[in-house]
């Protein structure tokens, strides 16, 4: 209106006319206009938030079923479980303070500076030991240390994964983290492989004997066994390479042997250092040390069905110190199941789990057929009496 | 022209006079203006106020517990009749005007009014205010403000006439002032009303002929006075659940996973080592637990559309800060604290001399790390699916995709060592390790549904023994059940639990009847409508 109007007073000069009004009943013509392009959003049941939903109740009565079904199931689960564990015989010798022939404690030469650096003869201790039960199938030869954590933070930063590849010459420095086992003092040359986990590798050796009984007392048989297999597959295959060429790199401090002395295939065919590497997650941890061949042809048959009971003699080139850190250190045998090691805590809390699920189920039975009764009661208040005083 | 006022009407004088040119000159250009100003008013007084619906929204607004002020720039009549033909004004009320200049003048009427409103408690009349914009002026006055404010809060509703736009702000700003926990919400269509909207907490300005400002300057625009009802009551109550859960449910599902790294920091020596991969670590809150929040936020209805709109009482539960709260949060995240100790006990038992494995190899410090974090994983999908009202086919997608998106970064991030640097070097092998392990299933199906026994127990505890309004509702419906009934009953006990959660006695009376007996009859009303 207000263009029109400045256009007229352009044109005429003379005072404007009235501009133009609609009439006063103006709904009917508003209504005559074709109607503004609709800018209404989409009427979908997505826009509209009109999804088709399912809307559990969980009420006692919907939830009293899931609790018994899941006490149902957990309950034989557990029981399984628990049976699987139990099936695995283990035992566990704590050579921590044995004596070598001499009646010298072992522990307190482990614990002398550079003891393990040297060549210095090792403290060899024999130690009696009596397997209660057949160790039937299978058996797994561990060692286990406490105290340790492995799982702390500088330690587990403390690695070279490049050089463990073989990807690094010896010319190549290794990672900063790897300090202070980073550089040979002495000559100068990078350690290979760097880092406190390679330093602290393990390196008692152990040898076991069986007296059969049935034989003579002198006659002790030895164990055969292997490293190959301890590691894991995946860590052979694609975390650990062949080291091609050792000159010019330094041993870790604490390694009394050379990497090419410990395995001609460094560091992929050295699965205890593989097995060491892999750092624990608890401060006390077991690792796969050996598994026993069974079938071989040096032991005849008497292992054929596993370890039988008796008597065994363990005998230990001590060499790792525990002192330092007030640990223990022990020799397990062991046998396995499709559920792992012994362990009977995943079966017991399976039970309990269950056993709690099938309380609640009973304990929400009641709860629902008291809150039903409370609605029947209820409505039938309702029903008859007239609220008196609702205001 | 005050029998017109009276009847609602808004007048129009019109008169002549001879103007001389020079001074025609002058006045042309306010000509259009005034006119096209004047012209909008009376189309509006023909439009009526009573059109639209409006004092059906008004009753519904005033069951949910709303309390109503009318601020307009009417005379006294004027605003009266709209208050009577809104039913805010009713028969049954006593209704006193508050007029008049001067400090000392005022002061002596609010003293009156003040002894009146006392001499009405206990009865069954209540009082209502009609005050005019002069007399507000002195009354808001710093020397007035708190007793003027102390007999507004009591009357039923009060109607401000002849306020400019600076007072109907004003007025906001008091009782926002007066009632520090209450939310406050201003409706206006034109543009005296913009700084009331603005200084509202909510604003919400009416798309109408007197032009767009109101709505420019609102946090929503209407286009009519009817649709704020489907504004507070279903997209105001989803908004604040929906918002309430995500916050409390963010905050959860990172404690679930974070402090089993504290747990863990108690067995190594609190060296700070972290056992989780880092990018897994970084990718939680992105890739594995970010689709369950949206799903919940966006989706989630905690009563259907139709719900909410016919029982207006349901809006009751979402005022007073009863749904989140301190209390609320601080057991929510005490629940996060549980939920990751189950976790981290269970897996540390399990794993805890590492030989889990049939082979008799053992696990390590990454292994114990990855089981921990897919329990989480698993543990906060499925605690956003209990957490859910409406699963949609997206909640679904949100809550079993987030599970498997991580399953399948395992099996992805598993086999990328070395081909991106130094990156995964801890995880290889680590699809074969879990997902071929039995000792990780059955940790899988034990954990999450130990942690979660708890939350489904005290749920369906609650929802059996002490239903709120709403679930009521709920329940009813989904059981093809009439739920008037449940909420008569209801009704009365909630006005006075809203009441002591805005912590003020807002209505002081013994009787604990805010409102009267037409009330009553609206509830009938609905009753009988719904019965129907």
């Amino acid at each position: 209106k207000r263009t029109q109007h400045e256009m007229q007073a352009h044109s005429s000069g003379g005072p404007p006319p009235p501009p133009q009004y609609p009439d006063a009943d103006a709904g009917a013509d508003n209504e005559e206009k074709p109607p503004p392009p609709l800018r209404k959003p989409s009427d979908s049941k997505f826009h509209q938030q009109k999804l088709p939903a399912w809307q559990p109740l969980l009420t006692a009565r919907s939830v009293f079923p899931l609790f018994f079904l899941v006490g149902a199931a957990f309950v034989p689960i557990g029981a399984v479980l628990f049976t699987a564990s139990q099936s695995v015989k283990e035992a566990e010798f704590n050579y921590t303070n044995c004596r070598d022939a001499s009646g010298i404690s072992c522990l307190e030469q482990a614990n002398k500076p550079d003891y393990y650096r040297w060549l210095r003869p090792p403290c060899v201790c024999n130690m009696s030991i009596h397997l209660p039960d057949n160790l039937t199938g299978q058996v797994f030869a561990y060692y286990a240390l406490t105290n340790f954590y492995q799982n702390h933070r500088r330690y587990v930063k403390s690695r070279d994964d490049s050089q463990l590849l073989g990807w690094k010459p010896g010319s190549e420095e290794p990672l900063q983290d790897c300090s202070p086992y980073r550089q040979d003092p002495g000559s100068g040359s990078w350690i290979l492989p760097c880092g406190a986990i390679a330093n602290s590798l393990f390196n008692d050796t152990f040898q076991l004997f069986y007296h059969s009984p049935t034989a003579g007392a002198d006659l002790a048989v030895e164990v055969p066994w292997t490293s190959r297999g301890i590691s894991w597959a995946s860590d052979r295959e694609r975390k650990f390479g062949r080291v091609k060429n050792f000159t010019g790199t330094s041993k870790p401090p604490n390694w009394r042997l050379s990497p090419e002395q410990r395995s001609a295939d460094s560091f992929q065919g050295d699965e205890e250092l593989i097995v060491w590497m892999r750092t624990a997650a608890l401060p006390s941890f077991r690792k796969l040390h050996r598994i026993v061949l069974h079938n071989a042809s040096s032991a005849a048959d008497w292992f054929k069905d596993g370890l039988p009971s008796g008597n065994y003699t363990l005998l230990v080139n001590y060499a790792y110190p525990v002192n330092a850190f007030s640990g223990t250190k022990s020799f397990v045998l062991t046998t396995s199941s499709w559920s792992g090691g012994r362990n009977p805590a995943l079966g017991i809390i399976y039970m309990v789990v269950g056993c709690l699920h099938i309380v609640l189920g009973a304990l929400f039975v009641v709860i629902h057929i008291q809150a039903s009764k409370n609605l029947r009661s209820s409505n039938n208040e309702d029903q008859q009496t007239i609220r008196p005083v609702f205001l | 022209m005050e029998k017109f006022a009276v009847a609602g009407l808004r007048t129009l004088c019109i008169a002549t006079a001879r103007i001389e040119p020079s001074r025609w000159e002058q006045l042309e250009a306010e000509y259009q203006r005034l006119a096209t100003i004047t012209w909008s008013c009376w189309r509006h007084s023909h439009r009526g106020q009573a059109a639209g619906g409006v004092p059906a929204t008004i009753n519904d607004l005033l069951l949910a517990g709303i309390r109503i002020w009318v601020l307009t720039g009417d005379k006294l009549e004027t605003a009266i009749n709209i208050g009577y033909s809104c039913r805010l004004l009713q028969s049954g009320m006593e209704v006193r005007t508050l007029t008049g200049s001067g400090l000392d003048d005022v002061r002596s009427k609010v003293a009156a009014l003040q002894s009146w409103v006392g001499g009405l408690e206990g009865s069954s009349k209540e009082p209502a205010l009609v005050v005019e914009g002069e007399a507000l002026a002195w009354a808001g006055r710093p020397e007035l403000r708190a007793e003027f404010l102390e007999v507004c809060l009591q009357c039923r509703t009060v109607i401000c006439c002849r306020v400019s736009p600076k007072q109907k702000s004003d007025v906001v700003r008091y009782v926002r002032e007066a009632l520090p926990t209450a939310v406050t919400l201003a409706i206006g269509d034109g543009a005296n009303d913009v700084p009331m909207i603005q200084e509202s907490h909510v604003g919400v300005g009416l798309k109408g002929k007197e032009g767009l400002q109101a709505a420019a300057a609102s946090d929503y625009a209407l286009a009519q006075f009817r649709f704020l009802k489907k504004l507070l009551f279903v997209h105001g109550a989803w908004s604040y659940h929906r918002v309430t859960i995500v916050i409390l449910f963010s905050f959860y599902k990172n404690l679930t996973l974070y402090i089993t790294s504290f747990w863990f920091a108690m067995a190594s020596g609190f060296s700070g080592q972290v056992m989780f991969e880092k990018w897994t670590q970084g990718l939680y809150n992105v890739f594995f637990t970010g689709a369950t929040p949206f799903a919940l936020g966006i989706f989630d209805r905690s009563c259907s559309q139709e719900n909410c709109m016919r029982y207006p009482q349901l809006y009751k539960e979402n005022q007073g800060s009863g749904r989140y709260n301190f209390k609320v949060f601080a057991l929510w995240m005490l629940n996060g604290v549980y939920h990751s100790a189950i976790i981290f006990g269970c897996v540390a038992l399990a794993l805890w001399h590492g030989s889990v494995f049939p082979n008799g190899q053992v696990s390590g410090l990454y292994y114990l790390g990855s089981t921990v974090y897919s329990l989480a994983v698993v543990t906060v999908a499925l605690k956003a699916g209990i957490e859910h009202t409406a699963w949609t086919g997206l909640s679904h997608l949100a809550i079993w995709g987030s599970v498997a998106t991580y399953f399948g970064f395992v099996a992805l991030s598993a086999n990328l060592y070395p081909h991106v640097g130094s990156n995964f070097a801890e995880v290889v092998g680590f699809d074969w390790a879990l997902f071929g392990s039995a000792n990780f299933w059955f940790l899988v199906l034990l954990a999450p549904l130990l942690a979660l026994t708890r939350d489904l127990a005290w749920t369906a505890y609650r929802r059996t023994c002490a239903k709120t309004l709403r679930e009521e509702v709920m329940e009813m419906e989904k059981l093809q059940r009439d739920p008037s009934s449940v909420l008569l009953r209801n009704t009365y006990k909630r006005m006075t639990e809203t009441v002591r959660l805005l912590g003020r006695p807002l209505f002081r009376r013994k009787a604990p009847v805010p409102v009267s007996q037409s009330f009553a009859d609206n509830i009938d009303q609905m009753a009988a409508g719904a019965n129907n």
